[in-house]
């Protein structure tokens, strides 16, 4: 009887101290979650009801049904598949490049020595404002007196017309992101908190250097290479800044992307029911995109 | 006796108070008080709460002298030499004694930024009056999009029986009916920002002298009839690449690249009705198609051969940015000309890279060059402003009454003396483009006593002015399918980022093939801007033509009694 008592009143003590917790849990979660509601999901609320309106500034808003979605239908529209295809060669591109090469280099950075990594880790932590480094190069890319083709000239190459070249123009923006790419820090990070131990075992296994990375290293990382990769591909998808700076959508819509599209729909022509259906179509497209990601690619792979 | 004097006292206790009843519902119901009274008869905690009309003003138009509203700002000018500002604050303060019940309050912000005008007429908090072209983020040409989108104020019954109306019908008509009315109601003023003289090219004189380039009147510059086989010669001249220099530099689709396109287009015979690349549908089922003509085609192969056969033009896609790069590198000595409007204003002043220089000394003005027939377009910028549509009846007319203050009244005079003070005071060198721009083309009348006090030749070079006479009031303009009813401003508005493409096509790649680039901008413009049908545009398009023929006839008889011109009429605009 004493035990069964001391037992309830220690059930009683727990069930306190978690509702305690519990309560405690949502008081400090409070504020984020209210600055989240607010800035985060409430917009994309309204933005759903802004996307079935002609939205006014001042006039009163209509309600426009499917208007704004049929506009931007490829057969309406020869923009929506323009920036679309645009956006998805970029999205390609970008993570070919600038997500496998720095993995590459982080692991082909570990065999250096200590000072080196250390060295090449401050490198890359380096800030560098984005928009001041977009601009550097598109001067560094311009076709009469830039960097890039002075060089070819002292080399005695051809010049290219790079940004102003739609078969490259796309490859220049790319560009970039690759040299400032700061998730190399990373991969360096995490590689670092791999046990020597296993690459030691596999060594007196006979295992090669490419089996290594095959077999140890990269199933290390892989939650960290999963949690970027859905970054990159949201980040690439999303594009604007390089585009916007770089070529203002050009030459003749070659680099026009789709968050291009929504500004240029927004703020260029005041159309912001279009704009906000386009935006609803790029998040979903979004969304599909990292669901397939996360079945195909999961951070764990004995889940 | 008593009871009767009782009787008096108390009768004449009713009366007394309630006479001073009458009285004080008197004095409230009076609308407002006069500018004596209010001076005289309230303290100054009342007057404070008397002002209940609040007129939001930002800087312009011409009202920027009490941007620096803070009291100690405000006295550091009085000690910097700046009577500019003081000036301002005491026309505010002259305006707000003649109307007691209005306050003028100056908003800190930019006026001429977009994004300020549209967040503050979402909030409640824009400026009462701002450029319509600024607010509907069009350029100037297409101001009329934002009495189109609604944002911006009726003030029919405000112009009905104002003073100046006449006058502006006089000397604006064409430009103000286009840009500022729509079925007989007005929305819009024109800007007391000097009126732009319009579009043309700037040059650099140097260039020009090394080159030995002269006018018949030995000016290092082109004459001032210059034709597009000339500009393309000169700039081919002007070209050298072992100096990296090139003749022209172009942005291929900021502001200043496209008016440049409906001008060498014109040049070539194309008329302007929407846009150069657009004409009457054959197909009925819209009012306009987009497409070229043969002679648009020769104006683009024009352009193209300049930039990749005589390799005499500098641009690309690096020069699309609003800061101008394309100008800047004319002035900086890459380029020998450059194509640009407010070519006054801008340049009345000192050189970009050299304050010690003046920049008259180095650049030049030249109008569009003349094309077949001696056609050359007239882009002249009529910069309207509009009010908030938000306001209501009081304040828009209280917005309305400090506008005309600013732009016609007592503080233009007040401006304009000013001018002539410091001028006195401090000599010639003070006057900069804006200011004497205003007494080239300000838009309101400027008393005389004012006007003989500033000789602008004074200040601005022979041929700044000579140049903008022939372009701002010598060229004749053709007549716009906006005063026929025949365009959706919003859509047409947005052809422009269309046209963009089939420029930057031709700047971008020396393959280019100009008739599949135009075919494909024509989907684009076909399915997205140009599908929709006019009421009665049949009758609408004949009684536009007709009108078209008329111009062409009266100013370019030349051209109108061609072969070319009756067949592409025939062929191209006259499909009904």
């Amino acid at each position: 009887m004493a035990i069964k008592k001391i037992a309830k009143v220690s059930h009683n003590k727990e069930e306190k101290g978690l509702r305690f917790t519990r309560r405690m849990a949502w008081i400090f979660g409070a504020p984020s979650i209210v600055a989240q509601s607010i800035f985060g999901w409430f917009p994309i609320l309204v933005a759903f009801v802004v996307a079935f309106q002609k939205f006014h500034i001042v006039k009163p808003c209509t309600y426009t049904g499917w208007d704004n979605f049929a506009f931007l239908l490829p057969s309406n529209n020869p923009l929506t598949t323009l920036v679309f295809r645009n956006t998805l060669y970029y999205a390609a591109l970008s993570l070919a490049l600038t997500f496998l090469i720095p993995i590459l280099i982080a692991i082909l950075l570990m065999e250096m020595k200590k000072s080196v990594i250390r060295v090449m880790m401050i490198l890359w932590f380096i800030p560098v404002a984005s928009m001041a480094g977009i601009i550097i190069w598109k001067y560094f890319y311009n076709t009469q007196y830039g960097l890039f083709n002075g060089i070819l000239v002292s080399l005695g190459l051809p010049t290219l017309r790079w940004l102003n070249d739609s078969r490259i123009v796309m490859l220049c923006l790319v560009l970039p992101g690759l040299i400032m790419y700061g998730p190399g820090l990373i991969y360096i990070a995490t590689l670092q908190s791999i046990p020597d131990e296993l690459y030691e075992a596999a060594e007196l296994e006979g295992v090669s250097f490419w089996q290594k990375i095959w077999h140890i290293t990269l199933p290390r990382i892989r939650p960290i290479m999963a949690m970027m990769l859905i970054l990159a591909i949201i980040g690439s998808l999303q594009i604007f800044e390089q585009p916007f700076v770089m070529t203002t959508g050009g030459p003749n819509y070659a680099t026009y992307t789709v968050v291009y599209y929504i500004f240029d729909l927004a703020f260029q022509n005041l159309l912001y029911g279009k704009a906000t259906a386009l935006a609803i179509i790029l998040f979903f497209v979004i969304m599909a995109l990292v669901v397939i990601q996360r079945k195909y690619f999961r951070e764990n792979i004995d889940v | 006796m008593k009871s009767k004097l009782l009787k008096m006292l108390t009768i004449s206790l009713a009366l007394s108070l309630i006479l001073g009843l009458m009285g004080s519902f008197a004095f409230a119901a009076k609308k407002e008080l006069t500018p004596y009274e209010f001076r005289h008869q309230l303290t100054d905690e009342e007057k404070v709460k008397y002002k209940t009309i609040i007129v939001r003003w930002c800087g312009y138009p011409h009202d920027n002298w009490t941007v620096k509203e803070t009291i100690e700002k405000f006295q550091q000018t009085l000690h910097n030499g700046d009577p500019w500002i003081g000036m301002g604050w005491y026309s505010k303060t002259l305006f707000e004694l003649a109307h007691p019940k209005v306050k003028v309050e100056q908003v800190a912000g930019n006026v001429w930024n977009s994004q300020f005008i549209l967040t503050g007429l979402a909030g409640g908090t824009a400026p009462a009056c701002y450029p319509m072209h600024k607010v509907a983020k069009t350029n100037v040409g297409n101001a009329r999009m934002a009495l189109e989108k609604g944002l911006v104020a009726d003030i029919t019954d405000l112009v009905k029986d104002w003073k100046y109306t006449p006058w502006l019908k006089e000397h604006w008509g064409p430009e103000w009916e286009r840009t500022c009315w729509k079925d007989g109601r007005c929305y819009g003023l024109p800007g007391t920002y000097p009126i732009v003289p319009g579009w043309g090219f700037e040059y650099r004189r140097d260039w020009f002298k090394e080159a030995g380039l002269f006018n018949k009147k030995g000016e290092p510059a082109p004459i001032d009839d210059w034709t597009w086989s000339e500009f393309k010669e000169i700039a081919k001249k002007l070209t050298d690449p072992k100096k990296k220099r090139w003749g022209f530099s172009l942005a291929p689709g900021a502001i200043d690249g496209i008016p440049l396109y409906p001008a060498l287009m014109f040049g070539f015979g194309v008329p302007q009705a929407l846009r150069p690349l657009v004409m009457p549908s054959k197909e009925g089922k819209y009012t306009w198609e987009y497409g070229a003509t043969p002679q648009a085609i020769e104006a683009l192969k024009f352009l193209k051969d300049m930039m990749w056969k005589d390799k005499s033009v500098l641009s690309g896609v690096e020069y699309t940015s609003l800061a101008m790069p394309h100008s800047k590198e004319m002035l900086g000595g890459r380029a020998g000309m450059v194509w640009t409007g407010n070519q006054v204003g801008n340049n009345v002043g000192n050189f970009t890279f050299d304050p010690k220089k003046s920049n008259p000394k180095f650049i030049g003005v030249a109008p569009i060059p003349r094309g077949k027939g001696n056609l050359r377009l007239r882009i002249v910028d009529f910069c309207p402003f509009g009010f908030d549509p938000t306001l209501d009846k009081e304040h828009l007319k209280a917005s309305f009454d400090y506008y005309e203050w600013v732009a016609a009244g007592k503080g233009a005079e007040l401006r304009f003396m000013d001018n002539i003070d410091e001028v006195k005071i401090m000599g010639p060198q003070y006057m900069g483009g804006w200011d004497i721009g205003c007494y080239m083309y300000w838009a309101y009348p400027i008393p005389e006593y004012y006007r003989s006090q500033i000789k602008v030749s004074d200040y601005v070079p022979d041929d700044y002015i000579r140049v903008t006479t022939t372009i701002a009031y010598e060229t004749p303009g053709e007549p716009k399918s906006q005063q026929y009813g025949l365009i959706n401003c919003e859509k047409e508005g947005l052809l422009v980022d269309v046209d963009r493409g089939v420029l930057q096509a031709i700047v971008c790649n020396p393959d280019v093939d100009i008739q599949a680039e135009v075919k494909k901008a024509a989907d684009k413009g076909n399915k997205m801007y140009l599908n929709y049908k006019i009421k009665n545009d049949k009758e609408k398009l004949q009684k536009f033509y007709a009108a078209v023929d008329d111009f062409y006839k009266e100013y370019y008889p030349d051209w109108y009694n061609s072969t070319e011109y009756k067949e592409m009429m025939e062929k191209y605009y006259k499909v009904w």
